[in-house]
């Protein structure tokens, strides 16, 4: 099984590095703590951008990694996508106005041009510094190891999963 | 007295900017402005930095083509440190910049531009994004997805990432291209040459279409300016500085680096953005254009097969529009996957002989290259120490100034009668600006959640028509 873990922000804008941070960890753990038969690769990037589908389309799976202010401040979610995806692809996201995308508008993208559609999940942690600075507060930066810790092992009870 | 339209912010352009309309006692456009609402501060921060940090710290300046302004100021090191750097290295660096062009006019024409041209300017604006593409052609969108991830992803082989690659370096590039990696980048090529000339072939019978907005869309005689090869061929590293008008007469061919001599820059109290202008014709008249367009017009050829064809058809078109600006940047994304071909099959390609290396020899540098959107001069003095003391950049975006904001007056008096909007009209004057495909951001292209409020005022103040999305 092919993971596909994308970690996006911006990592001089404070807290929305997050996700980058997460990838970053996640790169250096994966060769020591992920199950022998899984293939993953970890992209870290400033925003989503429609090519990302090309690594989407050959993925068996997705993890998108990202900050928001929109939820509780230090607290991580877990959101499952593909709960949306079968709905009609979303209007209101940002690549109505620009090149760039959300998590969903990608996977519908996906859905919609190559008519593949993988399991994709969101996690995400809620914060309110956005500033112009290169760390990330306390309380996220602390949440780091937890939120890749989480995913490797989401990864690892697919791979046993699947075998048994 | 006065009535002014407001279209803030622009979409689907990189950076952040609105136009204003003026109309004058009886309702009629009298100008139409284009305003960029952000501030570079580059040329004031590098003072005192050392020279050799340039290329890593002005690639910042933008996200969309770092490349760009890595290679344009990396030049201008070369010339402090008065070096001639390895042949191998010079190729290289054609290659990568080749690269950013190709991804750059790929999201312009696929993900900025082609809801306009496949939808149709007045479509519903909702649907009217690279989402509603992908509904009503996926072959187009995934088109535009596959040409802008290889452009992407020859910058990230060879420059070690997509965005901010540091790999360009005053004296040549950091590290030599691997075999291994050559032969990757050359097995993918040929299906990119492809997906670029059935493109090309489409909207060629597309544009059909849009006779009106050819017509209307900042259609008016004028210069051209570019770099050019020696033998007249299209040229993005290196060449002479050439202007020519529309009907092709050279007016102007001198050394790079003589640009002072022909361009001037005046400053506009309503924007950040500064306008060169042809120093011989004075301001404004001497308004001129850069980026595919002009290069296109220019060139008598661009040295690769498929690419010369299509030029060819192209040399027939009226280019004193800049509605041509979306096939000239189809042509180029063909013209750049062919050479970049052409490049890595020379093997001279893996000499590991990279860079020369030296200290600051000389108290003044100067870089040009063909950035996406046009013609980019980076200019630096130094001390003793090789610290700046100044720095003068003049992007693409600012040689197209002059001719985007007459280009948005003449699209506004056409299309706004009687004190009346409509969506589409104001898509319209946004589209003129895209055909330019201006990038303003300097670092950022964030446009986040884009409002729109355009209202037409009356002297007194009252609301004479308003749309909002």
């Amino acid at each position: 099984m092919h993971w596909l873990v994308i970690g996006f922000g911006n990592d001089l804008a404070g807290d929305d590095g997050f996700g980058i941070a997460v990838a970053e960890q996640i790169k250096k753990r994966a060769a020591y703590d992920l199950a022998m038969q899984i293939t993953i690769k970890v992209i870290a990037t400033r925003i989503l951008a429609p090519e990302l589908l090309e690594d989407i389309n050959i993925a068996d799976a997705v993890i998108f990694i990202d900050a928001s202010a929109a939820l509780t401040d230090g607290l991580p979610k877990k959101i499952d996508l593909q709960k949306s995806i079968s709905s009609e692809l979303e209007c209101g996201s940002s690549i109505f106005l620009s090149h760039r995308c959300n998590p969903l508008t990608l996977m519908q993208l996906s859905q919609t041009l190559y008519n593949h559609n993988p399991p994709a999940w969101l996690y995400a942690i809620g914060s309110c510094h956005f500033g112009l600075f290169e760390n990330l507060s306390d309380v996220v930066a602390d949440l780091v190891p937890e939120v890749a810790a989480q995913i490797i092992d989401q990864i690892n009870k697919h791979a046993l999963c699947e075998q048994a | 007295m006065s009535k002014i339209i407001t279209i803030d912010p622009v979409t689907r352009i990189e950076g952040h900017s609105k136009i204003t309309i003026h109309l004058d006692d009886q309702g009629e456009v009298e100008e139409a402005l284009f305003h960029v609402t952000q501030l570079r501060g580059f040329e004031k921060f590098a003072e005192g930095r050392p020279f050799h940090e340039m290329p890593s710290l002005m690639a910042r300046i933008c996200g969309i083509c770092p490349v760009s302004h890595l290679v344009a100021s990396a030049k201008a090191c070369d010339m402090l440190m008065s070096v001639r750097i390895p042949p191998t290295a010079v190729k290289l660096r054609r290659i990568i910049n080749l690269a950013q062009i190709a991804q750059s006019h790929a999201l312009s024409f696929f993900y900025l531009s082609s809801p306009d041209l496949l939808l149709g300017m007045d479509s519903d604006p909702a649907k009217r994004n690279i989402v509603g593409v992908a509904r009503e052609n996926p072959e187009l969108a995934r088109s535009g997805v596959q040409l802008r991830a290889l452009g992407q992803e020859i910058i990230e082989i060879l420059g070690g990432k997509k965005i901010h690659p540091g790999w360009v370096v005053p004296g040549g590039v950091s590290h030599a291209l691997s075999a291994e990696h050559r032969d990757y980048i050359l097995k993918k090529l040929p299906e990119a040459i492809q997906i670029a000339e059935q493109t090309i072939k489409w909207f060629s019978v597309a544009l059909e279409k849009f006779s009106e907005e050819i017509a209307v869309f900042a259609n008016f005689p004028g210069l051209f300016m570019g770099l050019i090869g020696s033998h007249d061929e299209l040229e993005t590293y290196d060449g002479r500085l050439r202007l020519a008008d529309d009907q092709g007469t050279v007016v102007a061919d001198l050394p790079a680096e003589d640009y002072k001599t022909i361009v001037a820059e005046a400053i506009n109290p309503h924007s950040y953005l500064k306008s060169p202008y042809y120093k011989p014709q004075g301001y404004p008249a001497g308004l001129y254009r850069v980026g595919p367009l002009a290069r296109l017009h220019l060139a008598k050829t661009c040295g690769t097969p498929r690419a010369d064809q299509a030029l060819t058809e192209f040399k027939k078109l009226d280019h004193k529009s800049a509605f041509h600006y979306h096939l000239a940047r189809l042509i180029e994304i063909l013209y750049a996957f062919e050479m970049i071909e052409q490049l890595l099959s020379d093997d001279v390609i893996l000499d590991s002989h990279v860079r020369a290396h030296a200290a600051a020899n000389a108290h003044e540098g100067f870089g040009i290259s063909e950035a996406p959107r046009g013609t980019l001069m980076h200019h630096y003095k130094i001390d003793d120490n090789g610290l700046i003391t100044y720095a003068d950049l003049i992007i693409a975006t600012g040689h197209n100034s002059l001719a985007m904001n007459k280009g948005i007056t003449q699209a506004a008096k056409h299309y706004i009668k009687n004190d009346k909007l409509t969506e589409g009209i104001l898509n319209r004057i946004e589209a003129v600006i895209r055909t330019f495909d201006p990038c303003l951001s300097c670092s950022t292209h964030a446009v986040g959640q884009m409002a729109l409020d355009v209202q037409l005022i009356d002297v007194g103040g009252t609301v004479l028509d308003r749309v909002k999305r």
